[in-house]
């Protein structure tokens, strides 16, 4: 990483240990047993750990407006820092707010910001990933040179300065997490491909006549679809981590959404006086997180061909 | 040595041209600069604002300004703060020993952490040491290191109240090193378990030298090589500051100094600032290679 954020703290935190891993992917050596066709359902518990912790949260997330018991903006500031109870579960933060609705409204904030995040960057990293390893030549050179410097550049001073330049709302966050993600999915894509074209079955379509554009897409395409799956899953996980980063830092989403983060930052700052407002958020933020990671690293094992 | 920085460095001038004008650009992007903040802080008429604007030569065109700021900082003028009017230099001569703690205790926190369970844990399969191995390595990628560091706060701080809540190296230092350690952890773990299959093991063996020799002596060198990489690259990322753990924990470094500056709108800090993240980066991947040729002969410099 987005370590890499984070890594180079959060939102890149994450990325130099997912790029790296990407690079391995051939090499890697998973712990669980490997199943023998790739039809069959994965076995690992890793997978259906990470699947179940995510479909949870995606329910929570589509169907937040009929689960909040309360309106997650309403104030009661005679009962503020009030500890959990029967009506309210996980009790009322600093402005008198039910927690329990914040945390659901939170989901739809951090978990929708981080899938469309990625939603948005994967497409465009994995056609310019495509067009410059297959194509090669000067775009790619251009490319590789932008990479670069994206590398070396403090990935969430890129977010900051973007958000800051596009005002603070979920768009803009969404926004700033895709421009981070772009090149992740390009290098990823690129290595793939040109990987794959060094194969003998590229060659074989190469000399039955085939059309390059079918070879890229037909032939190439679905031996790095599994790839997508994986890394569009860590990816998931760290534009997450980078919405919570932004908003903890004030420079997120509207101050008025309950994000995820801006619940840790307004949690922290009162924790001397009620922990039960910043330790809720911090634990259902890192499950979540550590889900679409399970789901990654499961599915790898599952849909990697060379991992059989 | 000498030869090869004076080879290399010259190399890394594009990446940061790039980086300060893209920061440029962007910066230019926002709307309202310093004028208007200060005048809905302090209350600036609109002539005052003029006469500000025109003294600190935003009336130019962008080039213009940017060729001026670049000037400036080939002689080592990293300008005035907007804020504060102090140089950026005096600023950043204050945050930069407070970052160099931080990484010098997070990077002895990796290493003690890191090398030790990911040289164990690839050894022995299985093992407790492998199981913890693999743990600490998912959970150090996958949940967000402020989370970790507002658990530790709300532990040690609030709880136990063995260290205060801020100025204490402890806790950032525990928690950045630790987080590190997860990447050095499954790096270290699968390449010592790619090594642990080579011939010049099992010769190590046959001939009958104890495991933690044969560990210590002849399988770490060799497994080093992409770990050396790794902790580099996390150096180069820590030197530029740790904007999130900086802010969890109250601490004055380079990453505060940043935040801080462009929820200020002050520019010359944040270009300043960016362009020593990025040397920073830079110059720990030119460090990494050079290393690389200490460590693998086969590889040269």
């Amino acid at each position: 990483m987005v370590a890499s954020a984070t890594s180079r703290s959060r939102s890149r935190v994450a990325e130099s240990t997912f790029t790296r891993s990407a690079a391995r992917t051939g090499l890697h050596t998973p712990s669980e047993p490997r199943p023998p066709h790739r039809s069959s359902l994965p076995k690992s518990r890793q997978f259906w750990t990470g699947f179940g912790i995510v479909s949870i949260a995606a329910f929570v997330a589509l169907a937040a407006p009929l689960l909040m018991p309360y309106d997650p903006l309403a104030q009661d500031i005679y009962r503020r820092f009030e500890a959990p109870s029967l009506a309210h579960p996980l009790g009322l933060d600093e402005f008198g707010r039910d927690l329990l609705s914040r945390l659901i409204g939170g989901a739809r904030i951090t978990l929708v910001t981080g899938m469309m995040a990625i939603g948005l960057a994967m497409p465009l990293g994995v056609a310019l990933g495509a067009w410059s390893g297959f194509v090669r030549g000067w775009v790619d050179a251009v490319l590789m040179r932008l990479l670069d410097v994206q590398l070396a550049y403090p990935g969430i001073l890129l977010a900051l300065v973007l958000i800051v330049s596009l005002g603070p709302s979920q768009r803009s966050v969404v926004i700033a997490l895709a421009v981070g993600y772009v090149p992740y999915f390009a290098r990823i894509v690129r290595a793939a491909v040109i990987r794959e074209e060094a194969l003998e079955y590229v060659t074989g379509a190469r000399a039955l006549g085939q059309r390059e554009w079918m070879i890229l897409f037909r032939h190439i395409g679905p031996n790095i679809a599994g790839l997508l799956v994986v890394h569009g899953s860590f990816g998931v996980c760290g534009a997450m981590i980078g919405e919570a980063s932004l908003s903890f830092l004030g420079l997120g989403v509207n101050p008025s959404d309950p994000s995820w983060g801006r619940m840790l930052s307004n949690g922290t700052q009162v924790m001397y006086v009620a922990q039960h407002i910043v330790i809720v958020p911090v634990v259902v933020l890192s499950v979540v997180t550590l889900g679409w990671y399970m789901l990654g690293e499961g599915s790898r094992s599952w849909l990697d061909p060379r991992q059989r | 040595m000498l030869t090869y920085m004076a080879r290399r460095i010259p190399q890394m001038l594009p990446t940061l041209l790039l980086a300060s004008i893209v920061t440029f650009i962007l910066l230019r992007l926002v709307p309202g600069d310093i004028a208007d903040v200060l005048a809905v802080e302090g209350g600036v008429s609109d002539e005052s604002k003029e006469v500000l604007r025109a003294e600190m030569g935003f009336d130019d065109p962008a080039p213009v300004q940017y060729l001026r700021w670049l000037g400036h900082l080939l002689t080592g003028d990293m300008g005035h703060s907007y804020w504060t009017n102090l140089p950026v230099s005096e600023l950043f001569g204050h945050a930069f020993p407070k970052t160099l703690q931080l990484a010098g205790a997070s990077m002895a926190v990796a290493i003690l952490v890191g090398v030790p369970l990911g040289l164990l844990g690839g050894a022995f399969p299985g093992s407790p040491f492998d199981y913890l191995a693999a743990t600490l390595a998912t959970i150090m990628t996958s949940v967000p290191t402020f989370a970790i560091g507002i658990l530790a706060l709300l532990l040690f701080a609030v709880q136990l109240q063995w260290v205060p809540a801020t100025g204490s190296l402890a806790l950032p230092a525990v928690v950045l090193g630790i987080d590190i350690s997860g990447n050095l952890v499954r790096t270290l773990r699968s390449d010592v378990r790619a090594e642990l299959r080579s011939d010049y093991i099992r010769t190590a063996h046959a001939k009958g030298l104890p495991t933690s020799r044969v560990l210590g002596r002849h399988l770490l060198p060799n497994a080093l090589t992409t770990t050396i990489t790794v902790m580099g690259l996390a150096l180069g990322n820590l030197l530029g500051g740790t904007v999130i753990v900086e802010t969890v924990f109250n601490w004055p470094g380079i990453g505060d100094l940043t935040i801080n500056a462009i929820r200020n709108r002050d520019y010359p800090v944040v270009q300043a600032m960016v362009m020593v993240m990025t040397a920073a980066f830079v110059i720990a991947n030119i460090g990494v290679d050079f290393l690389y040729g200490l460590v693998d002969p086969r590889v040269r410099v």
